[in-house]
């Protein structure tokens, strides 16, 4: 978004709850805003703040990151509130700062192998199951919205933003993994939806590249995992994954969940995925991700 | 709950109005007959001339509309995020007025954990709201090489909206049109996203660029009046405007 100017050194207060933070700088910015990593005045406390125009936007953000805080994934939120700025109204929620990389930023420099992969698809989609028991879906996934907590060595799910309620239409997301931008279903939440683009996810670190859905189909990605011979059962399972048909997501996650465990042989035999002693930081994280989850699931339910 | 209709037009442009018209007045008239005009600029790789990016941003200001530039791949993306800004708006303006009558008070004069029980109302009002919305195509000869991407933006909006529980309706104008033609209708207002898929391989590029002409022919067609009226109301949109001569 191109109206909010706001640079290093720069302060901000609070109009209901009449806290200050002092920009640090610019961590990142997305269809509905900006976000800042910034210090608060009164305690020196880091935190981020996400900044937009959008006062709908922002309110439900805060909400979801309110009401699924307990999954323990998301970012801790702290307050909502909003400012005038060279006579904009600018509305923000200020939470936890995660330092660390992001996904796309980690796979650019270490490619993810290819049980990291599955093992991060598991845990991203168990976190979704708890949204779809809620009665909603996550909507706007993608490996920039994922973190790498380095203090914490764990997975974060940094943007709640696209989390729709079951039944509504989708209004914030990401074409790479919207499946109506690939001509595969309507805007619309629904479970599937997540399927859809989960199974992207798996795509997008399984080839190493983001296509874009004007210049490709579907068929066309299956297609090239298949000549990069990516084992055959994972390949029909985005697949199916994909077309949304004939599977849930319940069960396209016991699915993975299987070749997670089982097929580790295959893996051994095909040399380009073996595990790698590079890739070791990454699956430290992803390891302690399922811990820390397991745990989070038995206090659930 | 209140019963709205959101009209909207959206004007896809690739470069300066050049026949037929001034597009910016053109906008405001439609405005007046409550008609919001969007208008969604197409850059090429190279940069776009600022004059004609200065002519979306005013044709959308003067229609009370939104307006965006971005490269012909995001065009899907971009008439989705034009549509929902144009929903979240109609409906903040509706629910503000009526807050207004009720509270003396603006949604932003509230404490932020007051305002999410209105906006949860607002939400649902959005979702339930019937939209008819009018693309106005531009197919000028510069188009050529975008016209597969539009048509397929086309039927993503489409996906998009009916991803809505409230009735949504699309029409599909080209600009020009053929033989000479300031416009020609591509697809009536439907609900169907079969028949509005065959209808858009009818969008071919060549000619001139009539955007006043095309916003005149949307208002009409909104408004539901008979194709040779329509016409009439092209032939007789104001004269051209020197200055927006090739």
């Amino acid at each position: 978004m191109n109206g909010i100017k706001l640079y290093p050194g720069d302060i901000l207060w609070g109009k209901w709850n009449k806290n200050g933070y002092k920009i640090i700088h610019l961590l990142g910015m997305g269809g509905i805003g900006k976000v800042f990593k910034v210090q608060d005045i009164k305690t020196n406390q880091i935190c981020a703040l996400k900044i937009s125009k959008e006062m709908q936007s922002i309110t439900k953000e805060y909400e979801m990151l309110n009401k699924f805080d307990y999954i323990g994934l998301v970012p801790k939120v702290y307050e909502i509130d909003d400012f005038y700025y060279r006579n904009d109204r600018l509305y923000y929620i200020a939470m936890e700062c995660i330092e660390g990389k992001n996904l796309k930023e980690y796979i650019m420099k270490k490619p993810v192998n290819i049980k990291a992969t599955i093992g991060l698809t598991m845990i991203i989609g168990k976190a979704f199951r708890i949204l779809h028991k809620n009665g909603f879906i996550f909507g706007d996934l993608k490996l920039e919205n994922l973190m790498i907590d380095q203090k914490n060595n764990v997975i974060k799910i940094i943007d709640l933003g696209g989390v729709t309620a079951i039944g509504s239409s989708i209004k914030e997301f990401t074409p790479l993994y919207d499946r109506a931008s690939w001509n595969m279903g309507l805007r619309r939440g629904d479970e599937k939806y997540d399927l859809f683009s989960l199974s992207m996810l798996i795509t997008t670190l399984l080839l190493q590249e983001q296509c874009s859905p004007q210049e490709m189909t579907v068929d066309k990605l299956i297609k090239k995992m298949k000549d990069m011979h990516i084992f055959s059962k994972l390949v029909e399972l985005i697949h199916k994954g994909f077309k949304q048909k004939d599977i849930s997501f319940e069960e396209f996650l016991i699915h993975l969940e299987k070749l997670y465990r089982k097929d580790l042989y295959q893996w051994k035999k095909n040399k380009k995925y073996t595990f790698d002693k590079k890739n070791r930081t990454v699956n430290v994280i992803f390891i302690s991700s399922i811990l820390l989850f397991v745990g989070i699931l038995y206090k659930c339910f | 709950m209140v019963k709205v209709e959101i009209r909207q037009i959206i004007v896809v442009t690739d470069g300066k109005s050049n026949v037929g018209g001034n597009p910016v007045t053109a906008a405001a008239e439609a405005y007046r007959e409550n008609v919001i005009v969007n208008a969604i600029g197409i850059m090429d790789d190279r940069g776009s001339d600022d004059d004609s990016l200065c002519e979306v941003e005013k044709i959308a200001q003067m229609g009370g509309g939104i307006w965006e530039n971005t490269i012909i791949q995001n065009l899907g993306q971009t008439m989705h995020v034009v549509t929902q800004k144009t929903v979240n708006k109609t409906i903040e303006t509706i629910v503000g007025k009526q807050l207004k009558a009720i509270m003396g008070k603006d949604l932003e004069d509230m404490p932020p954990k007051v305002r999410s029980k209105v906006i949860d109302y607002m939400e649902q009002l959005g979702e339930e709201v019937n939209i008819k919305c009018c693309i106005l195509m531009d197919c000028s000869g510069s188009m050529k090489n975008k016209m597969s991407t539009a048509r397929q933006s086309i039927i993503e909006l489409m996906h998009s909206l009916k991803g809505r529980k409230g009735k949504n309706q699309v029409a599909v104008i080209s600009y020009p049109g053929q033989n000479g033609e300031f416009t020609a209708l591509i697809s009536d207002f439907t609900e169907n996203i079969g028949a509005l898929k065959d209808k858009v391989f009818g969008l071919k590029a060549g000619g001139t660029t009539p955007t006043a002409a095309a916003i005149n022919s949307a208002v009409t067609l909104i408004k539901g009046i008979n194709h040779e009226e329509l016409e009439d109301v092209v032939r007789n949109s104001e004269p051209l405007l020197k200055e927006s001569m090739v």
